[in-house]
């Protein structure tokens, strides 16, 4: 899922405005994608923590 | 200022301390002690290879061109590593149960071992590859050039094209060097992995030291340069969607294809556990060196005139604010970036072009006909991949010349992630999808290799340079809609959106339709299975059924293959798991299979199938192969592999038992037959000791016939003795009495001994001494040694059975110890005799002229084990062959 999900928080920068007085700022945006970023590989450090003990086991909810 | 010439000798300083680095762990590795090696923290940092010089020079540029469009590049393979269950992991688990040599070897094998795939997946790797090779010696050079600007000498093109014809020489040496050494099982290199992983270190350490410099030496802050990012003229997120998502998609996908990736995230990869700390800890050296990117961008063009050059700023801005140390330092963290990527690029090059394509012309331009020698293969490969080496970098330089040099970094790291990507639709679909066929994968390649090398790499040459300015902007002959960059009449979108798009859709179609329309040959099916399913039949499944070669024919290949070494030791480890002793294993489907799989770690998994395909002749594929790919039966496997595994050991020991029998039968057998032998090879000369005697005694006699007669019961008694002699020395040697005599001496000397004492004339037998490493000093009973040695050569002389009797001698080093092998040119011992000749009373031949009473050789087998060494018949050489291993200098202690 963490992919998905990765990918959903990276491309909602498109649907800020570009133009005009409350165009979002580089500054921002930085905050914000490094933001997600930790937030990610915190998860991922998480999860393969997680399932590091019985891969086989979790084989089976593999797909989910 | 800065010397030009310190900068010289801290990168040829750099050099060597890399040269230092990998020799050792080469040392290390070879020693066994290889546990660091193979640490998760060095797979991860072996993986950062992805961040090249593009990534340390070229996304500061990027960022001041384009804002945050840089990130896109390490978004994509952050968002792979994290879905590393999907993906990765079944990647490296193929990689490992069919032993995968480099991502044309995937699909090859894939597709039923097919040899056509793995050329044009090389040829586009090939291709895919030369424009970032060329990227990596540019800003090598252009690092150099500002160095020598800031010298105060301004540098001509021709210093840059030196500088990068003698970098593009020094890169091709270190990998020649380290990247062809072995081309052992797997394709390991510990020596470039760890070099690769020092440079990870360093270029990361390099630019977050540049980084801090800036937020804290230049902005005075985090807050502040913040602040100054918001007054910059970056200052706003104006990103176009379309380049975002299209970006995050190729680095991804680029991530999994570029054939140096693949190299070091499935070939390299040592432990599938890995995974579970590089999918975390890779996003987080991503994120780590993309952090500092952005202000380094934005205060670069705040400080720096606007002429500068912003691929450049990392190594500018520290220059421009005095700072020499911390610009060394970051030239170092781009010499690293660029090294680490040719190096891994160009080995993961070689293989596949050796393997795929100058292996597979080789064997079918006749190669495989002329002189079968050991380890012949082997040499073609090693050769080819050092040339392939010298001609990728070669390749690389010439269109570093082509493209002028003047391109943006950027624009040609992605001109070539593109091609690379092409790979994708039939990778993904390989190993996703059932359906795809052969016909189906070739077609979308040679596809997508046809429109992106059309709309993105021919263009990315340059102007004029392949493709004039009239076809880029009016189409070829004036067709429209064929133009390079707005085909089919679409004009308006981003050249590289526009590439990629046509390219992945017409790729990705026909591999589709060729998939849906064609007929997969049964080992496509089989592979097929074993590849969408790796994790349900883990266990290989049979491709090999009816055993139909010959052990020793099978031997003699690999020994072409692996050197004879590595392949005897492969034979005898077989063997062993059959619990059999000696070099030939029975050719069991089991055994074929492992032995193709070995032999495809080093040739990769077409020509191994090939060669062995050669050997066993017919069908590989059975019906019961096949219905075991169909998923009804899928189980009906599973549960018959679980039974086979219980009854594989019952098996190994009934053969242990049957064996056994047999060889006990055999030799219950001989004995009768030597018993009544013995007593016939003491009767023939009692009988006539007792009937001349009596002669002697009773009849009047003439003083020569008298003599004639004494003679002959002299000669008889002497014949008598020997025998008695022989096996009373056997006895002694059995019951373990015997005493032995430590002398020193060497190794060669007492050879030279040997020859003389046996008494072999020339004309009798020829013997060749291969002199290389006969100097080994002794310490052992050097008479009993002497006794194996000249017993071997009078046997070879008396039984070797051609017009020109040779006997070759060699001494070689193997593991730690000494082997001396005695080969003639006879027609060697039958198989069915090999594993009785060392038994008491065995003669191979029937003739009795020979005089032996078939105690030789066991009497040798004694005497070695007494020493601590061992004697064993050799298999596959081409005539009767003997090892005898001396023994150990830790046995010699002991005793």
């Amino acid at each position: 899922m963490l992919p998905i999900l990765g990918g959903i928080l990276w491309t909602i920068p498109l649907m800020w405005r570009q133009q005009g007085e409350e165009a979002v700022s580089n500054a921002t945006a930085l905050l914000y994608i490094f933001g997600v970023w930790v937030f990610v590989i915190f998860c991922t450090a998480l999860v393969s923590r997680l399932i590091e003990p019985g891969s086989d086991l979790i084989e089976k909810e593999g797909g989910s | 200022m800065l010397s030009f010439n310190l900068l010289v000798v801290v990168a040829l300083a750099y050099v060597l301390l890399l040269f230092l680095v990998a020799f050792m762990a080469e040392r290390r590795a070879a020693e066994g002690e290889d546990g660091w090696l193979r640490s998760p923290m060095i797979y991860t940092l072996s993986i950062s290879i992805y961040c090249t010089a593009w990534t340390f020079y070229g996304a500061v540029g990027y960022a001041a061109r384009s804002g945050f469009e840089f990130v896109t590049i390490y978004l994509g393979p952050t968002l792979v590593m994290v879905g590393w269950w999907w993906i990765l992991r079944r990647l490296v688990r193929i990689g490992k149960t069919q032993r995968i040599t480099s991502i044309a070897d995937l699909i090859s094998s894939r597709f039923g071992k097919s040899t056509q795939l793995g050329m044009i997946v090389t040829i586009m790797a090939v291709i895919a590859t030369t424009p970032y090779i060329a990227l990596q010696l540019q800003s090598v050079t252009l690092s150099f050039a500002v160095f020598a600007d800031s010298d105060g000498s301004s540098w001509s093109l021709g210093d840059l094209n030196a500088t990068a014809i003698w970098v593009a020489i020094g890169l091709a040496v270190f990998t020649i060097v380290f990247g062809t050494r072995n081309l052992d099982a797997n394709e390991r290199h510990h020596g470039i992995v760890i070099a690769v992983a020092v440079e990870a270190v360093v270029k990361l350490v390099a630019l977050l030291a540049v980084g801090i410099f800036v937020v804290w030496g230049l902005a005075g802050g985090p807050s502040e340069m913040l602040a100054q990012i918001e007054a910059s003229e970056l200052s706003t997120w104006n990103q176009d969607g379309g380049r975002w998502i299209t970006l995050i998609f190729l680095s991804a996908a680029a991530f999994l294809c570029l054939p140096r990736m693949f190299q070091v995230l499935v070939v390299e990869n040592a432990d599938e556990r890995h995974l579970h700390v590089a999918s975390w800890a890779f996003p987080l050296y991503l994120m780590a060196m993309s952090l500092f990117v952005l202000p380094i961008a934005v205060v670069g063009l705040d400080l720096l005139p606007e002429s500068a050059n912003p691929d450049l700023f990392v190594l500018t801005l520290p220059l421009s604010q005095g700072q020499n140390g911390l610009a060394i330092f970051s030239f170092l963290g781009g010499f690293s970036s660029a090294t680490s990527m040719v190096i891994v690029s160009t080995i993961a090059l070689a293989t596949m072009v050796s393997n795929h394509i100058v292996v597979p012309i080789w064997l079918s331009s006749g190669g495989n006909e002329g002189a079968m020698q050991s380890g012949d293969v082997r040499r073609v490969i090693v050769i080819s991949r050092r040339l392939s080496i010298a001609g990728i970098l070669a390749l690389g330089y010439l269109y570093y010349r082509l493209s002028g040099g003047g391109t943006a970094l950027a624009a040609i790291g992605l001109v070539s992630f593109s091609g690379a990507v092409q790979v994708l639709p039939v990778m993904l679909g390989g190993i996703f999808w059932r359906g795809a066929t052969r016909v189906g994968a070739a077609l979308g390649l040679v596809t997508g290799l046809i429109v992106w090398g059309w709309t993105l790499f021919l263009p990315s040459i340059g102007e004029n340079a392949v493709l004039s300015a009239a076809v880029l902007l009016e189409g070829p002959w004036g067709i429209a809609w064929l133009r390079p960059q707005a085909l089919f009449g679409i004009e308006g979108l981003d050249p590289l959106i526009h590439g990629i798009f046509w390219s992945m859709l017409f790729n990705s179609a026909m591999f589709f339709l060729g998939s849906v329309m064609s007929f997969p040959l049964p080992l496509e099916r089989l592979q097929g299975a074993q590849f969408v399913d790796v994790f349900a039949h883990s266990a290989q499944s049979r491709t090999w059924t009816r055993g139909t070669a010959d052990a020793e024919d099978l031997l003699i290949m690999s020994q072409r293959i692996l050197g004879s070494t590595q392949a005897q030791s492969v034979f005898q480890a077989a063997a062993m798991d059959q619990g059999k002793e000696g070099y030939l294993p029975d050719v069991t489907p089991d055994f074929v299979e492992r032995l193709e799989r070995e032999l495809s770690g080093s040739v990769g998994a077409a020509t191994a199938h090939a060669m062995i395909g050669q050997l066993t002749q017919g069908s590989n594929v059975s019906v019961e192969d096949l219905i075991a790919v169909a998923d009804e039966a899928a189980q009906i496997l599973e549960y018959s592999n679980q039974l086979e595994a219980k009854s594989a050991e019952q098996e190994r020991t009934a053969r242990a038992l049957r064996e056994a029998n047999a060889k006990l039968t055999e030799v219950s057998e001989q004995k009768d037959a030597f018993l009544s032998q013995i007593s016939h090879e003491l009767r023939t000369p009692m009988t006539s000791i007792r009937s001349f005697s009596e002669i002697l005694r009773e009849t009047e006699i003439g003083p020569k016939d008298r003599s004639k007669y004494a003679g002959i019961i002299h000669n008889e008694a002497i014949r008598l003795t020997r025998l008695l002699d022989d096996l009373l020395d056997l006895s002694v040697l059995e019951n373990g009495q015997v005493e032995l005599h430590q002398q020193s001496g060497s190794l060669s000397e007492l050879i030279e001994r040997a020859i003389d004492a046996s008494g072999v004339s020339k004309k009798e037998l020829r013997i060749i001494r291969v002199n290389a490493e006969e100097d080994v000093p002794l310490h052992t009973d050097l008479d009993r040694l002497a006794q194996v040695f000249i017993n071997l050569i009078t046997n070879a002389a008396k039984y070797c059975d051609v017009e020109e009797p040779e006997l070759r001698i060699s001494v070689q080093a193997i593991g730690g110890g000494h082997v001396v092998d005695f080969v003639d040119n006879g027609a060697g011992i039958p198989r069915s005799k090999q594993a009785m000749i060392f038994e008491k009373f065995t003669r191979v031949s029937d003739q009795s002229t020979a005089g032996g009473a078939g105690l030789g050789l066991a009497i040798c087998r004694e005497v070695m084990s007494r020493l601590g060494g061992g004697i064993t018949y050799l298999p596959g050489q081409g005539g009767a062959a003997f090892r005898v291993t001396l023994p150990a200098p830790q046995a010699l202690a002991a005793q």
